[in-house]
């Protein structure tokens, strides 16, 4: 007997046997199928941990000696890379799967939420995995506060889901808009505090870069990994939720409108 | 049992809305196979996404206890970076077969679709020919009440042809099918009723060679 005719399947189970399918789909195409693909992956942020470290690694001394340089760019970079990969690469997710919503099963919102999940999943490896060579190397990098650690990052998450969600719905068939979104990508790593740390700019300057709701979390993830991180006394939590939440309830409105476009070709 | 109720289906364009659908009600014909004839543009593939499940009404029904397959067309169904087996292994996945089951289902479609080599190479550089086998065997695959077929045999050479023509016997002897197609070949050869699609309306003809002259003589008729 074929497993169709079985009888019927609940939601439930056509939900996972979805998300299951696309995400191998995703995994199978991420890497366009080859092992270099996977290593670069794995050993980008490595890289630029290096060549940064050289580059600005004295000037950063003279601003925080407690925090060496390397532990200090990890704790940005990879909270940052979660957020970019999700909020820019669940844009694309929709039209690359364009072909595989004529099975009645597969709706767009799978492959937005398959590829976030397979963002998460990866970006949370890399994370780790960076750490653990920081941590082969010498460094303390253990978290001083491991389950706040945990909620900043699930709202860091949730912030890059629900912008990814919004963009993905709202530049679909205007590929200049998107083209334009993707520009941001770069300055917004400068203005993130990444690779340096926030508190050593002038304050009028300051006051412009804390509407990025990535720089508030960021400075909380540092404050998570350092006890003596003096994070920035403007942050604030309610901030990113709000901003979090309304990108968020943008997103799924917008998605609930358009989402019988959103299956054709623009 | 499959039954088109008060179905109003349009959509936005440049020029304001167009209707495809307006209040249409039409109970198509139980166990046979049915041939879906219109012009471009009489609304054939928008039906048969309807009935497949991918676009919803803007208000009636598609009303049916039928297992109704995806459309089966040229155009969609695939990830074009992906293998055709790995576009049969997800779809194997979407619809809940797993296991000894699944492997079976890619065997299948590997021996039906016979493109060598090929089935494992993305599926951006198969020509028409070898999408469509791919295609078709896939949708064989499965166990439908209704196929939903959009001009797939008519890209195919005659081997192609012959296999296509016995695997349908075999499965019509338990499924039916909903055939769209501008070759009247086809037509004739596959279908028992004729469903004439024109101004968002649906004629059902018993006799295939009447719809087909119906359908002919009016493009006779206004091309002239």
């Amino acid at each position: 007997m074929s497993a169709l005719s079985r009888g019927k399947r609940s939601p439930l189970e056509i939900q996972r046997a979805v998300l299951f399918a696309l995400f191998v789909r995703e995994l199978k195409t991420r890497f366009e199928g080859s092992w270099t693909g996977f290593v670069w992956v794995l050993l980008e942020p490595l890289g630029y941990v290096l060549v940064m470290s050289l580059l600005l690694g004295s000037l950063h001394h003279t601003f925080s000696p407690s925090i060496a340089y390397p532990v200090f760019l990890v704790t940005g970079m990879l909270p940052f890379f979660l957020f970019r990969n999700l909020a820019f690469r669940l844009m694309d997710a929709v039209d690359a799967n364009l072909g595989l919503f004529v099975y009645r099963q597969v709706k767009p919102m799978d492959a937005i939420v398959s590829r976030a999940m397979l963002e998460v999943v990866l970006l949370s490896v890399v994370y780790a995995l960076t750490l653990l060579v920081l941590m082969a190397l010498g460094y303390d990098v253990l978290p001083a506060r491991p389950l706040e650690l945990m909620g900043v990052s699930a709202l860091l998450v949730l912030l890059g889901f629900s912008m990814g969600l919004f963009f993905a719905v709202a530049t679909h068939g205007v590929p200049r808009v998107r083209a334009f979104i993707r520009v941001c990508r770069a300055p917004l790593y400068f203005l993130s505090g990444v690779i340096f740390a926030v508190h050593a700019l002038p304050e009028e300057l300051r006051k412009w870069l804390l509407w990025n709701p990535v720089l508030h979390l960021l400075e909380l993830t540092r404050g998570c990994f350092f006890p003596t991180y003096p994070v920035l006394p403007e942050v604030n939590t309610g901030y990113v939720t709000a901003f979090t939440l309304i990108f968020l309830v943008l997103g799924l409105c917008l998605y609930r409108v358009r989402r019988q476009q959103l299956i054709t070709l623009a | 049992m499959l039954e088109l109720r008060h179905l109003t289906k349009s959509y936005r364009t440049a020029h304001g809305r167009r209707y495809v659908f307006r209040d249409l009600n039409f109970h198509f014909p139980d166990g046979v196979n049915i041939g879906l004839i219109g012009r471009n543009g009489a609304g054939k593939s928008t039906l048969m996404r309807l009935l497949g499940g991918i676009d919803t009404p803007d208000s009636g029904s598609v009303h049916t206890d039928a297992r109704i397959s995806w459309p089966v067309g040229l155009a969609g169904g695939f990830q074009g970076s992906l293998s055709a087996r790995d576009n049969v292994r997800f779809v194997c996945h979407v619809h809940g077969a797993q296991g000894e089951a699944l492997r079976r289902r890619v065997r299948f479609v590997e021996k039906f679709a016979d493109i060598g080599e090929y089935f494992d190479l993305p599926l951006k550089s198969y020509s028409s020919g070898m999408r469509s086998r791919v295609a078709f065997g896939l949708s064989m695959a499965f166990n439908f009440d209704y196929y939903l077929i959009d001009e797939v045999m008519a890209v195919g050479d005659a081997e192609f042809r012959v296999k296509c023509k016995a695997m349908f016997r075999h499965r019509l002897r338990k499924s039916n099918m909903i055939l769209v197609s501008h070759n009247m070949n086809d037509i004739k050869e596959y279908c028992d009723v004729v469903v004439l699609l024109e101004r968002g309306t649906a004629t059902l003809y018993e006799d295939v060679r009447a719809g087909i002259s119906a359908y002919q003589g009016k493009a006779n008729v206004e091309a002239s």
